[in-house]
């Protein structure tokens, strides 16, 4: 039985569960020691997590079809390849993602 | 490079940058597309209003956060939810080993606002901001 107080609670878990997860590492009782080089290696924590995130997105259609041909139809896999391409030339973040999400909404309504 | 620097002098530029955001306001403006995507997600899952507000104002997760609507707008198990939670959290331990040693120095209230706000967007725009200060 699925209820609007079925779904607080639920935040509230996710929110605790997630919580403890980030707080676990700052705890003083919590020892543990990384050396140097361990540590600048956790620097491409980051970048790495974020392409292992982004990148079954952009394939989808690949993955689902079962051929290549398809990424050329696909809108997630050109803004993608457009995203990047403008970063290379404009530098400001911030100024990439709004034309990229605005070329992908503008791709949804061509393509799809 | 940036592991080389001095430790005090990040303890002091997390003890500095707590109510700037990080002083890095570009990828802050980056949550406001997010909260827009999360709030249209959970108003389709069949969540209110407020709790979809609750989602970003509780959990802050990001990816954990756009996983458990979906999991409950299709009517998930709670296993089904806490598992992927958990597993999603899980890179926040590689992010977190990264600053702990500065961090661990700092007030027990600045240490649980760190451990509330530490994202993706915050982690990067850390490794940005050291190297422009180098």
């Amino acid at each position: 039985m699925i209820t609007s107080s079925y779904f607080t609670l639920a935040i509230i878990v996710m929110a605790i569960i997630t919580f403890s997860i980030r707080y676990s590492f700052f705890t003083r009782s919590f020892k543990i020691n990384l050396s140097n080089k361990v540590r600048s290696v956790l620097l491409f924590t980051a970048p790495c997590v974020l392409t292992a995130m982004f990148t079954p997105i952009l394939f989808k259609s690949a993955f689902e079809t079962h051929q290549m041909i398809s990424l050329l139809h696909s809108s997630y896999f050109l803004a993608g390849i457009a995203t990047i391409i403008l970063s290379l030339f404009i530098r400001h973040t911030f100024v990439v993602i709004i034309l990229s999400m605005g070329l992908f909404y503008g791709l949804r309504f061509i393509i799809n | 490079m940036v592991a080389q620097r001095n430790g005090d002098e990040k303890t002091e530029y997390f003890n500095k940058n707590i109510f700037t955001y990080n002083g890095n306001f570009t990828l802050g403006n980056l949550f406001i597309p997010w909260g827009v995507l999360c709030g249209t997600l959970a108003m389709q899952a069949g969540l209110t209003p407020f709790q979809g507000q609750l989602t970003s104002l509780l959990i802050f997760a990001g990816a954990a956060q756009l996983s458990g609507i979906a999991l409950l707008g299709a009517g998930g198990s709670w296993s089904a939810l806490i598992n992927s939670t958990l597993m999603i959290g899980c890179r926040h331990f590689l992010y977190f080993a990264t600053f702990r040693n500065e961090i661990i120095k700092l007030s027990l209230i600045k240490r649980l606002f760190f451990a509330f706000v530490l994202t993706d967007e915050m982690f990067v725009g850390y490794i940005l901001d050291r190297r422009e200060v180098k």
